[in-house]
């Protein structure tokens, strides 16, 4: 009877960090992700994980998307006044805005 | 010892529970949307919302604000069934209009605007304005003989508002109205207050720069508002806690032109009649939308003195002003080095 109980005891332990190690690496994998709108509607989804460039064209123009340690911000951009790229980077909380182009940047936290 | 083996494998199965509840038990998400049909810029919500739906309640709300203020404020065009600025334009001169209590209401806060910053933000600055935004769009400043005849017609007495019939006479036929100095500020704090009466417990508003917030993230955080860095490297001059505030930027950087060697831009000083270039940007921080737009508006085209004099006056008001060579001044509230990111 003792023995199963430290069996128990072992298996708990064992189920916790199971699922101690799922979970963390689940939220390792889904990390944040680099959301674009044009005029309202989706663009594309990147991982912030990724250093990567995203030319949005768009018949109003084009802006320069780029995703460098974990951070998206508008590098370049056909619009006169260039406030997207003067915002800097997107966060969860501010979103980059590209009036001319009707271009959005945000972040969306991972799950 | 077996029951205690059992209570340790009680507490360990306990312990699992929890540590799985509190990985789901964040279930505010962010949504966010942005429009860019109303006020000539951009209008976004962020809120944290414990589902689609009701964020779709409040989204709706704020698009439907947006849209009724849009067209209210229109100073070009004419909506069926709406009396708006492009109405009271085309009528002035020729008696009292009748006008819904949204529009009346928002014409006492310019009149209230305009004492409250003695003149420099008028929405009686029509017939001026009007001859900087073709400037704008031609690229080359209006003459000074056309400028001085314009201001001839901003005289902020000729509109009489009767508040026992909600009628507005524009005396002078010649005066236009424009809502382009303060109006975004006042939409912004009439959203605040549908979308807090409506439940909305946590959001941000960004209506082409002036950002309004309320509550708190549901991490418990504030939410943070920036100052552009005006040599434009994309970092941020400053950050500052704006929960239950409204930041609102007036900067020169955006729609402005130049021509023979100098800048010309849309935030026209009434006392001149052109645009001032001391700031890059002027900031006003306080808890009401309406004056932090007519503020900053006001105080962009104003000396440094005459504005931290006028600042210092006001309860709950914190300024900062990003001169043109990338000096940075501000009031008192605000610590400029700690915030410095």
């Amino acid at each position: 009877m003792k023995k199963n109980d430290i069996i128990l005891l072992l298996c708990v332990l064992l189920l916790c960090s199971v699922i101690f190690v799922v979970v963390f690496f689940a939220m390792g994998n889904s990390g944040d992700t680099a959301v674009v709108t044009v005029d309202g509607e989706e663009y594309a989804r990147l991982p912030l994980e990724e250093d990567t460039e995203l030319l949005i064209s768009t018949e109003r123009g084009t802006n320069l998307l780029v995703i460098e340690d974990g951070k998206a911000f508008i590098k370049e951009a056909s619009c006169p006044d260039k406030v997207c790229v003067r915002t800097g980077a997107a966060t969860e909380i501010r979103t980059v805005v590209c009036l001319p182009n009707r271009v959005t940047v945000t972040v969306e936290k991972g799950e | 010892m077996k029951k205690i083996c059992r209570a340790g494998a009680a507490v360990l199965l306990c312990a699992v529970c929890l540590s799985i509840c509190s990985c789901s038990s964040g279930t505010k998400k962010k949504y966010t949307t942005t429009y860019f049909d109303y006020f000539d810029t951009f209008a976004t919500i962020t809120v944290y919302a414990n589902s689609q739906k009701d964020f779709e309640v409040w989204d709706n709300i704020f698009k439907s604000e947006l849209e009724k203020y849009h067209q209210l404020l229109d100073i070009y065009n004419e909506y069926e069934g709406v009396v708006n600025l492009c109405t009271l334009n085309k009528d002035a001169g020729q008696g009292a209009v009748r006008v819904g209590d949204e529009l009346f209401d928002f014409l006492i806060f310019t009149k209230e605007a305009y004492t409250l910053t003695g003149g420099y933000t008028s929405v009686a600055l029509g017939s001026v304005t009007s001859l900087w935004k073709q400037a704008i769009a031609d690229k080359t400043p209006p003459t000074p003989e056309a400028l001085e005849e314009a201001a001839k017609h901003t005289d902020i007495s000729s509109v009489l508002l009767d508040d026992i019939v909600r009628s507005v006479y524009i005396t002078d036929k010649d005066m236009r109205l424009d809502a382009g100095a303060l109006g975004k500020g006042y939409v912004a704090e009439v959203i605040c207050e549908r979308l807090v009466n409506a439940g909305c417990e946590n959001f941000l508003l960004d209506l082409g720069g002036n950002l309004s917030a309320f509550g708190e993230k549901p991490d418990g955080t504030v939410w943070y508002g920036g100052i552009q860095d005006p040599d434009g490297d994309g970092e941020l001059s400053l950050s500052l806690n704006i929960s239950g505030l409204t930041l609102s930027t007036s900067g020169s950087y955006n729609r402005n032109f130049s021509f023979h060697g100098l800048i010309y831009h849309h935030i026209i000083n009434p006392q001149t009649l052109y645009p001032e270039n001391t700031y890059s940007s002027v900031s006003v921080l306080c808890p009401s939308g309406a004056n932090a737009d007519a503020l900053s508006t006001a105080l962009f085209s104003m000396s440094f003195e005459d504005g931290m004099a006028l600042a210092n006056t006001l309860e709950r008001t914190e300024v900062i002003w990003i001169f043109a060579d990338g000096s940075i001044k501000s009031t008192d509230g605000i610590e400029l080095d700690q915030n410095k990111n």
